[in-house]
């Protein structure tokens, strides 16, 4: 087997593996659509719009979300299941047969993409259901777009954090350590201009608050363009992506750390 | 198929920082061999195969596997290698049928994923999920995952530890029906049986080199070694007033332990020694070596003398 069905080939048993760990699931679908129902409950229907991106509280949640739902079907979902794939010997092992690491990283990224997609379609879903998030059909290309660099970029990230986890103990607790602060600080659970100077400036040097960025450009009424892109925020997101890829292609580890 | 050797190693040495694992090896495989490398934990032979199998450099010496230098690994020669490792486990959410699916598609010219769970005996754990196999089952899928590529050359590092004695067995049939079908087979291991059961030819490691090396039969020079004369000093007998061989051979707890080529001559030196001046040697015994005292002893020696 070669190139693409090479690829098709291990895609469709990432894809598979993805959607029989509940950890995955729960992570990746359960918990952004527990926080769209609890955030929604608590700042749903309020009449002012924020200040970045005049978006009412209903509509600034959905792209929020999003983020928070592509975040943890990439970076964390990569991050977690990799170390523990590592630290099992199941990477060695697969190091040890013909398959290329390219193949398998691109087949592991892209069954974080297509998850990303599913994922924030659910959550667009759910937005006009419950809350009646208006869906744009052209808007729609820019978010999808978002999506994909954006997940692309989270899971090179995802790759290159396995590098300073030690143990599969270790995995949920610092990439909770570094996702939950960030969401507070990007604007995913609310409005980041009300945040206090020192903790929006922080916010914004990390790729989250840019990919939340970009998402609530897509839905934003204020923005003008065909998709609503904005591309200095995307870029930022691609170059952390970037620098990522550069950290795990040079440093990433296949053997177990510790020893069982 | 060539003559040419599996597996050629001139002069292997792998050090880390200070310590030095693997101290100058030289082996030769033979195609269509069971290949045992026998020796304790740490006594470099993980390291060793680890070399061979393309996961570790070395820091210098020759090494060629398939004709390959296994510092660079092709994909052509990655689907002649079959691997087991010592600290890898399945914990795939996909079932056994479904694992040895995805890694036949790694290979151009896989095995039958059907022919392969029959081999390794999971027939019945087909649609079982992997992670939910037994610690045994778990190691026969391993094993499948090696095989599934019909590679010529398989190295099983380990594959029986922590087995119980009839997992163990049903291991070895599946090693054994392996050899049938004329793969070259490297093994390690620390159980002595499970070399001379299997192999064709063994080598001992301690200490990062290779101590012994022969057929399970010849290994260690079982043939030509001493026999092992021992009894307890007696009491108001000095280690002095002993026949001369024996007085180098006292412990510091009163035992004489002494090794000798004859022991007819020995044991007759040592009894008319007795009878002469009167002493009764209670305790006397006089033993060949078993193959695992050789082991034991061969390894021991190694670390540095116990």
């Amino acid at each position: 087997m070669t190139g693409f069905r090479l690829f098709w080939h291990q895609f469709s048993f990432e894809w598979k593996m993805f959607w029989r760990n509940p950890a995955s699931v729960f992570f990746s679908v359960g918990l952004p659509l527990v926080f769209l129902f609890l955030l929604g409950a608590v700042f749903g229907g309020a009449a002012e719009r924020d200040s970045t991106y005049g978006l009412l509280a209903d509509q600034y949640l959905v792209p929020a979300i999003m983020t928070l739902g592509i975040v943890s079907a990439s970076f964390v979902n990569v991050a977690m299941t990799i170390t523990y794939q590592r630290e099992m010997g199941v990477l060695k092992r697969l190091r040890g047969t013909p398959l290329p690491t390219s193949v398998f990283v691109s087949a592991r990224t892209a069954s974080a993409v297509v998850n990303s997609g599913l994922i924030a379609l659910v959550i667009l879903l759910a937005g006009h259901l419950a809350y009646g998030i208006a869906v744009d059909g052209q808007r729609l290309l820019g978010t999808l777009i978002v999506v994909i660099v954006g997940s692309v970029s989270f899971c090179a990230l995802g790759f290159a954090l396995t590098i300073v986890i030690p143990n599969q103990g270790a995995a949920t607790a610092i990439t909770n350590m570094i996702t939950l602060p960030l969401y507070f600080i990007s604007g995913v659970f609310g409005d980041a201009a009300n945040l206090p100077t020192v903790l929006s400036v922080i916010g914004k040097i990390f790729p989250i608050y840019h990919l939340g960025a970009c998402l609530f450009e897509t839905f934003s009424p204020d923005a003008s363009g065909l998709v609503a892109l904005d591309l200095k925020d995307l870029g930022i997101v691609a170059a952390w992506g970037a620098v990522g890829m550069l950290l795990a292609s040079w440093k990433f580890r296949w053997e177990p750390q510790e020893s069982r | 198929m060539t003559t040419e050797p599996a597996i050629v190693i001139e002069g292997l040495r792998k050090s880390y920082e200070e310590f030095e694992a693997v101290k100058g090896v030289d082996l030769t495989v033979e195609r269509g061999q069971v290949f045992a490398i026998l020796g304790p934990n740490g006594a470099g032979k993980t390291t060793t195969v680890e070399i061979l199998e393309g996961y570790r450099t070395r820091t210098s010496g020759k090494v060629s596997v398939l004709g390959v230098d296994p510092e660079s690994p092709s994909r052509a020669w990655r689907e002649r290698i079959g691997i087991v490792l010592q600290e890898s486990e399945q914990v795939s959410l996909l079932t056994v049928r479904e694992t040895l699916a995805m890694y036949a598609g790694y290979y151009s010219h896989p095995r039958d994923v059907e022919e392969t769970i029959g081999m390794v005996g999971l027939s019945e754990k087909a649609d079982a999920r992997a992670s939910r196999l037994s610690g045994g089952q778990k190691r026969r899928l391993d094993v499948g995952l090696a095989l599934v590529g019909d590679p010529d050359l398989i190295f099983l590092d380990e594959p029986t530890t922590g087995f119980d004695p009839e997992a163990r067995r049903e291991a070895w049939d599946v090693i054994a029906s392996m050899r049938d079908l004329g793969k070259t087979i490297v093994l390690t291991t620390h159980y002595m049986e499970e070399a001379q059961r299997l192999a064709d030819q063994i080598v001992v490691f301690a200490g990062g080199e290779i101590v012994a090396r022969g057929t399970p039969n010849e290994i260690g020079g079982r043939e030509e070694l001493p026999s092992r004369i021992e009894f307890t000093l007696p009491t108001r007998i000095a280690a002095t007033d002993l026949p001369p061989e024996f007085r180098a051979a006292v412990g510091a707890d009163g035992r004489v332990d002494l090794e000798t080529p004859d022991p007819t001559r020995s044991v007759h030196e040592l009894t008319a020694w007795a009878l002469d001046v009167g002493v009764r040697l209670d305790d006397l015994t006089v033993a060949r070596p078993t193959l695992e005292d050789i082991y034991l002893k061969l390894t021991r020696l190694e670390n540095g003398g116990e």
